[in-house]
């Protein structure tokens, strides 16, 4: 079969749709583990939940799913924030300044808690919502609403925080942070208070991401760990920290996806993002795209 | 260079373990002798892990790729009429060289991405080897004709890689290479301006412990009759040696033998009561021992260790 | 103590350690050496054994099994249990469960307690080919009769193992043989269709199902214009896609396994709007049709469950209702209780017909047996490594309900055909 150009395009715009969704997936992990220095296992966790809760809302009320949109991330920023305060922060607190370990000790501890609560009260069966977005004609191409919405979310969210760590003293903290925790320590920056935060943003994105997933794909209770292990593979490439690089990693991971689907088959679109994902972190051992 | 003896009150206790352990592997029912078999093994693998998660600080995240390659190499030897014992040193010694030359390439890296290199290592394995069926058998598996005694050969194979696993960690400790991997650990820039060449000693160890994964490995098929992707690469036998080690104490002599105990043998009484909440029970007991014992059960000197009789410093 | 003593410390440890278990294991409960079978005295009552997946992947497919059996055993025993011809008397049949967790290794572990400290008599299978090819070996190796549930493998039947019998037809054209002579043939005749497109994911059975849909299309004169099979869990289509655009076979042939692949599928092949003139989705699930709403319209599958149609043994639709409520499970929504129930109706046929509870005496009435069960007949055969004769129905989906269409002596309702387009729906 001949390999025409509309193929191609079509196959990488699709891609590039997968990144987005991807990537919505995977910045709130990345402004987490940036800030807080605490890998929250429970990222995945937290977009299954979302996922799960959808699902139900919308079996229980069958309202239009935009509501979900309005509802369930807010629900999840105050999540965030409590699992913080109560959890994370003792943590935090009594390894002072090697968080990470005992982070995922207590955040996959966590995970598997929340997974099973999950399994016992759903099961551990794929959940969706059935949608009815009509497709956006373009130029002969048919684009799905769904995913064009996310990609949507996925940049205005990749902009607004972009606005939020620039252009506000809080945002600029946080970066601060991101940089020199100590250093940001020692001018007095109240650490405790952005880091709640962040997590509370965190978790709204993974919220967000989790809506999605709902309409696009499904969510099972198993997924979870599997989500944040994709996450963690995006974040790897982009920088920890660094938003524009989860969201460029991510376009390029689900491009790679799509287009060697298209060429090799689907049986080799995972094995060869991983290749190249080991490439990347061999080429470039400290960061792949870091500032 | 001061290296500890072993007294003889310490090993009274690990002695009377193996005789009892070594006892049931002949008089135990068949039931019992697979609990036990499933505990060394994850015992051994805990060990091996933490050789180099413990004492290096390096997580590998991947760490059934090589109990992966070994029991498919065993399977693959047999199937072409090797025998077991030599399937099975075939299976181990590929593990070894494998680990060797991945040191290469994976020690490049900062500890964060080894970690994540390794897991997506162990992805890709899974998926390639999924993909070439003609030769791996892929999902369908590749049966393992019957091996007589095939019980014996795994069940005592298993307690002698706990044996040996433990006992490694100790001679470990307590040498030039413990010591280096210790300041590795701690401090690896400073530790290399002291001359100490990191490299050699991480690939060391690495090849050690890929070596005891992957004869672990060729046991695990013995066991099983039976390799499939899903049991040799998938999430449990990944994470669970991981899990084990952190929560018994990474980087202390017994810290893991503890984790996979604890874990296996309260997962075993769960299971005979309800199939729920175990994974609950355990992420429970994770989020505690994350909280208040971060550095594992055994991990700091404490009342655990003295109800143990583990006097500190040696362990 | 120096390290001299030490490394003779512990293989004098696990030498004495071994000889005193070869003193005192007479004396423990001991392994029943093959061959050698339990003395023969009056049972209280009869016990079959079995794994279920109550955990992991596949607890969504198989989850609420053990519910099922213990009410089973509860409403057979209240109609008086099974009458032995060896005791002369009806005996009480008890159910003895445990959790496999969906993992090998702890599914060999409670196989080999139930034969060795349960002492069951009889044994049904644990889900799926990956287990079942485990379990296997150690069933064999004691001599005790077992009846697999959900082993499509066709490997499972030519392991030579003689104290099996399966329920599954394993061949692989079994899956879609009706579909394919029944509905497709006519259309080929007439000439409105030509292609048709394989994609199945990368399980036992998926290979098993796209292997017969190929020997099926070519024996009815379809061409395979397209084929490829994605790994388990795959959900993004868009390269598939856009290859089959350009192709536009007549028939699309879509197995997985995996609920998340077939939902992402359907969806995305109407998010790029193509509608083949037929959409074979091979396994229909609950699970996927809930996401896909009306999208799941016209889809046509085959599925094990359909109840009412054949009866058998305790097969009636009055019992299986009383099941239902006792066990308080909607068995429609089980994909696999189409298969389960079987093997628990040739396991009760079986222990009736055999002359005592002795294994050998179990396994012959077993292999000699010929029943109706509520998916059609049932029999082993010896030929086929004693795989079975159950064989799915098959079905058109229309608003959530599944319609049987074929074969024609069983069909409720009739094939619509083409596939209404995407663009033509609400």
């Amino acid at each position: 079969m001949t390999l025409d150009p509309t193929l191609i395009l079509e196959v990488i715009i699709n891609g590039v749709l997968l990144g987005g969704i991807l990537a919505l997936a995977a910045i709130g992990l990345s402004l987490v583990l940036g800030v807080t220095g605490v890998l929250n296992i429970m990222h995945g966790q937290f977009l299954v939940l979302a996922g799960t809760l959808s699902y139900l809302i919308h079996l229980a009320l069958k309202l239009n799913p935009i509501i979900l949109f309005i509802i369930i991330p807010p629900l999840f920023f105050l999540i965030g924030i409590s699992l913080e305060r109560s959890l994370i922060r003792p943590l935090v607190s009594r390894t002072q300044s090697t968080p990470l370990l005992p982070s995922i000790l207590v955040t996959f501890g966590l995970a598997l808690i929340v997974q099973d609560v999950l399994t016992f009260a759903v099961g551990d069966v794929a959940k969706g919502i059935p949608t009815h977005f009509p497709p956006l004609k373009f130029q002969g191409l048919q684009l799905p609403m769904p995913k064009l919405l996310s990609l949507f979310s996925v940049l205005t969210a990749t902009l607004s925080l972009w606005f939020f760590l620039v252009h506000t003293s809080t945002g600029n903290a946080a970066r601060a942070i991101i940089q020199d925790r100590e250093g940001a320590m020692l001018c007095g920056i109240d650490i405790p208070r952005i880091s709640m935060l962040i997590f509370g943003i965190g978790a709204a994105l993974a919220g967000l991401a989790g809506v999605y997933y709902s309409i696009i794909y499904t969510v099972q209770a198993s997924m979870g760990i599997t989500l944040t292990m994709i996450a963690l593979i995006l974040i790897a490439l982009g920088g920890v920290g660094n938003i524009l690089g989860t969201l460029v990693s991510g376009i390029i991971v689900g491009v790679t996806h799509t287009v060697v689907e298209l060429l090799l088959g689907a049986a080799w679109s995972l094995p060869v993002v991983l290749l190249l994902f080991i490439a990347a972190l061999l080429a470039r051992p400290r960061g792949v795209l870091s500032e | 260079m001061n290296r500890p003896s072993v007294k003889c009150s310490q090993l009274i206790l690990p002695v009377i373990l193996v005789l009892l352990l070594s006892s049931i592997g002949y008089a135990g029912s068949p039931y019992i002798k697979s609990l036990i078999f499933v505990l060394l093994m994850y015992v051994a693998l805990a060990q091996a892990w933490d050789l180099v998660g413990g004492y290096l600080g390096y997580l590998n995240l991947g760490f059934s790729f090589f109990i992966g390659a070994g029991g498919y190499m065993f399977a693959l030897l047999h199937k072409n009429h090797l025998g077991v014992l030599g399937a099975l040193s075939l299976a181990g010694a590929l593990a070894a060289i494998l680990a060797g030359l991945l040191s290469f390439l994976l020690f490049r890296l900062n500890r964060a991405y080894f970690a994540l290199a390794t897991l997506g290592l162990v992805l890709f394995t899974e998926s390639i080897t999924n993909n070439l069926a003609i030769i791996t058998g892929g999902q369908e598996g590749l049966p393992i004709e019957p091996i007589p005694g095939s019980t014996f050969y795994a069940y005592y194979g298993a307690l002698s890689l706990a044996v040996l696993g433990t006992y490694v960690k100790f001679k470990v400790r307590n040498s030039t290479l413990g010591l280096a991997a210790l300041s590795i650990k701690d401090d690896e820039e400073a530790a290399a301006s002291l001359g100490v060449n990191p490299f050699k000693y991480k690939a060391q160890l690495f090849v050690v412990s890929g070596f005891f994964a992957g004869l672990m490995g060729g046991l695990l098929a013995i066991f099983s009759s039976y390799v499939h992707p899903e049991v040799f690469f998938g999430p449990r036998i990944t994470l669970l040696p991981v899990v084990m080690a952190l929560l018994g104490g990474s980087g202390t002599i017994y810290g893991p033998v503890l984790g996979a105990t604890t874990v296996i043998l309260l997962d075993e009484v769960l299971l005979n009561m309800t199939p729920y909440f175990h994974l609950a029970l355990l992420g429970s007991i994770l989020v505690v021992v994350g909280l208040f014992m971060p550095k594992g059960l055994l991990g700091r000197p404490g009342s655990l260790r003295r109800i143990l009789g583990i006097p500190h410093g040696t362990a | 103590m120096g390290r001299r003593e030490f490394y003779v410390a512990v293989p004098l440890a696990l030498s004495l350690g071994f000889l005193l278990g070869v003193v005192i294991h007479p004396f423990l409960v001991s392994t029943t050496l093959p061959g050698l079978q339990t003395p023969l005295k009056p049972p209280v009552e009869i016990r079959i054994g079995a794994t279920v997946s109550l955990t992991g992947p596949f607890a969504g497919d198989v989850g609420v099994f053990d519910k099922i059996m213990h009410s089973f055993a509860d409403l057979v025993n209240r109609r008086g249990g099974i009458f032995i011809k060896e005791l002369g008397q009806r005996v009480p049949i008890k159910f003895i469960i445990y959790d496999d967790a969906s993992d090998t290794v702890t599914a060999i572990k409670f196989y080999e307690k139930l034969i060795t400290e349960d002492k069951v008599h009889l044994l049904l299978g644990p889900f799926s080919s990956k287990l079942t090819l485990a379990v296997g070996p150690v069933v064999e190796k004691h001599g005790v009769p077992i009846i697999w549930t959900a082993a499509q493998a066709p490997a499972v039947y030519r392991q030579g193992w003689k104290y099996a019998v399966g329920v599954l037809d394993e061949r692989p054209t079994a899956w879609g043989e009706p579909y394919f002579v029944n509905v497709l043939a006519p259309l080929v005749e007439k000439g409105d269709i030509k292609t048709i497109a394989l994609i199945h994911d990368d399980t036992p059975h998926s290979l098993s199902v796209n292997e017969g849909a190929k020997i099926l299309s070519e024996r009815i004169g379809l061409k395979v214009v397209f084929e490829e099979k994605i790994p388990f869990g795959h959900t993004d289509f868009s390269g598939i896609l856009a290859k089959l655009r350009r192709i536009k076979p007549d028939i699309i042939h879509f197995k997985a396994d995996s609920p998340p692949s077939g939902v992402a599928f359907v969806r995305q092949l109407k998010e790029v709007n193509l509608s083949p003139k037929a959409l074979y989705f091979a396994e229909p699930v609950p699970g996927v049709l809930e996401p896909l709403g009306r999208d799941a319209d016209y889809l046509v599958g085959a599925t094990y469950t359909v109840l009412g149609v054949f009866q058998g043994p305790f097969g009636d639709l009055s019992f299986l209702a009383e099941l239902a409520k006792t066990a308080n499970v909607e068995l429609e929504r089980w994909p696999w209780f189409g298969i389960y129930y079987p093997a628990m109706q040739a396991a009760i046929s079986a222990l009736e017909a055999s002359d005592s509870l002795k294994p050998d005496d179990i396994l012959r009435a077993l292999k000699n047996l010929h029943i109706m069960t509520i998916s059609g007949p049932l029999r082993f055969d010896e030929a086929r490594g004693f795989a079975g004769t159950l064989r799915p129905l098959t079905v058109q989906i229309f608003n959530g309900k599944y319609l049987v269409i074929a074969p024609p002596e069983f069909a409720k309702a009739s094939y619509v055909h083409p596939f209404k387009p995407w663009d033509a729906r609400g």
